[in-house]
């Protein structure tokens, strides 16, 4: 089974992107 | 009390309006005038155009939520705009007299024309392609998708062609979304070998998606767009033809000319192709009645604002401030726009004129989230201008960052999407001084069954936030 389909994999994937956009939306001006 | 008025209900419109009724709603008088009396949340109509999402899904009512935000709502379309009297008129959508509605601060949130009649034989009303750029477009693509798999089921090909439509069309990512989605769709039908799926775009290079593409680091190696994109359409068995600029469209034949000036035919039977995006057409005049059209907007309609215009695209690349801060008119500072409505200093990608003068590349999108992010900088402002008497907020397009999630599958068991964060939207080889203009690390795009959950995720939270429920605020954009 690929990484892309594996539901443990993509639940950790899933958390690591919503960190990653709640990261991003921080570090550019939120003014 | 100051006057406030909202033109336009879309993302950028209507994030504008819920910062400003939750400030100033009960003190001072916020009107929203929109065409429907609805909010359409777009980016899942690409489900609805798959019968995958029930269309009622997508859309609900304003004037509820303008009535809890203390914001007045119109029905309607503005006709006129007097920058002088500082008023508008408004043509009712029930019919009624045209309404006269003054203003101290007005903000331009039109949204696109859809402008299908810059190429001959394009869109669903007058022409022979489908769009999903609005709720009705979108059901007549559902009612032909649906007829499609009916003729397939009984041995029928197609060729489906998805892209753009007119050689500075902008909005790749829906039209990605697009062709992504029917091949899960048909593949799960069963019928995938019954459609030859054909991408056709203005695009300088593949997955460029008008924003000059989008690179990342991946096992210490920069990892592009354009890779992401033809490892997906590899995958799909989809074929790609980019560097096109469409400008004719008969029953059959989607005619187009490319970079070196040649003209070619492509062939389809079905085809999704995004038209060219213009200013919402508003008449500007003066006290004597003379048009001042030019003070405000450009020759495509879109709201002239604090850019840096006239630049060649070289000269922009060098120049990140040349991008809009502030979203203002300089010419009447109370006149503000947000979205697709104001006018971008010149394109993100890079043009290309081929011999016979036609310019060839996608226009600056304005995703959701950027809209979002300026529609509440605008509204800010407006709140600081009432309040303070000046303006605390300012964010260029070249300072601002973008999550993009392209739906390519919406089951969220064995459906995906890739997740693209892109900061900043426009590159700044000034701050990022490398080959993508961007900061390597924050920027991000990997594909995923998470994307899947992502995207849905958003479309839940976002029409939570779009109906001003408890914690909205706290929802970026």
């Amino acid at each position: 089974m690929s990484l892309r389909t594996n539901k443990l994999y993509q639940l950790w994937r899933f958390i690591v992107l919503n960190i990653k956009i709640l990261k991003a939306v921080d570090h550019s001006k939120r003014s | 009390m100051a006057k406030v008025i909202i033109i336009g209900a879309g993302f950028a419109g209507h994030t504008a309006a819920l910062y400003l009724g939750s400030a100033l709603g009960k003190k001072h008088e916020i009107t929203v005038i929109n065409k429907y009396d609805y909010f359409l949340f777009i980016p899942s109509l690409v489900w609805v155009s798959i019968d995958h999402m029930k269309h009622e899904k997508t859309h609900f009512p304003l004037a509820p939520v303008y009535k809890k935000m203390h914001i007045n709502f119109v029905h309607g379309a503005v006709s006129e705009i007097h920058p002088d009297e500082q008023y508008v008129t408004v043509v009712p959508a029930n019919g009624n007299e045209v309404q006269k509605l003054e203003y101290d601060y007005l903000i331009n949130a039109t949204g696109p024309k859809l402008n299908f009649e810059a190429t001959e034989g394009l869109g669903p009303h007058k022409g022979n392609t489908y769009s999903i750029c609005t709720l009705e477009h979108t059901l007549q693509t559902r009612e032909k998708y649906l007829q499609m798999v009916e003729e397939m089921k009984k041995g029928k090909r197609f060729k489906i062609v998805v892209g753009t439509g007119h050689p500075g069309a902008t909005c790749q990512g829906a039209a990605f979304e697009f062709i992504s989605n029917l091949h899960k769709a048909l593949l799960k039908l069963g019928l995938r070998d019954k459609a030859d799926l054909l991408w056709l775009s203005n695009e300088p290079a593949l997955g460029d998606f008008g924003v000059r593409g989008v690179q990342t680091k991946r096992k210490n190696r920069v990892y592009t767009s354009e890779e992401f994109a033809k490892e997906i359409f590899s995958e799909y068995g989809i074929e790609w033809e980019i560097q096109k600029g469409v400008y004719k469209v008969d029953e059959k034949v989607i005619y187009w000319e490319d970079y070196e000036g040649k003209k070619g035919e492509t062939s389809y039977d079905f085809a999704m192709l995004i038209p060219q995006f213009l200013g919402v057409p508003i008449k500007y005049l003066d006290k004597e009645g003379n048009d001042v059209s030019s003070q405000i907007v450009n020759k495509a309609g879109l709201t002239i604002v604090d850019a840096i215009y006239g630049l060649s695209h070289d000269e922009l690349v060098k120049n990140p401030d040349a991008w809009p801060g502030y979203y203002q008119n300089p010419t009447y500072p109370n006149i503000f726009a947000a979205g697709i409505a104001f006018a971008p200093p010149g394109t993100i990608s890079r043009p290309h004129t081929n011999p016979n003068g036609m310019t060839i590349v996608p226009a600056p999108p304005r995703t959701g989230m950027v809209s979002g992010i300026i529609g509440r900088i605008v509204a800010k402002n407006i709140i600081d201008l009432i309040k303070r008497g000046r303006m605390t907020h300012h964010e260029r397009m070249t300072e601002m960052v973008a999550a993009c999630i392209a739906s390519m599958g919406d089951s969220l068991w064995d459906g995906g999407a890739g997740t693209i964060i892109m900061y900043p939207v426009v590159p700044d080889n000034r701050r990022f001084p490398n080959e993508a203009g961007r900061d390597l690390f924050v920027t991000h795009m990997e594909r995923g069954l998470a994307g899947a959950w992502m995207k849905r995720m958003i479309h839940t939270t976002f029409i939570w936030k779009f109906k001003g429920r408890p914690g909205w605020q706290i929802i970026p954009e």
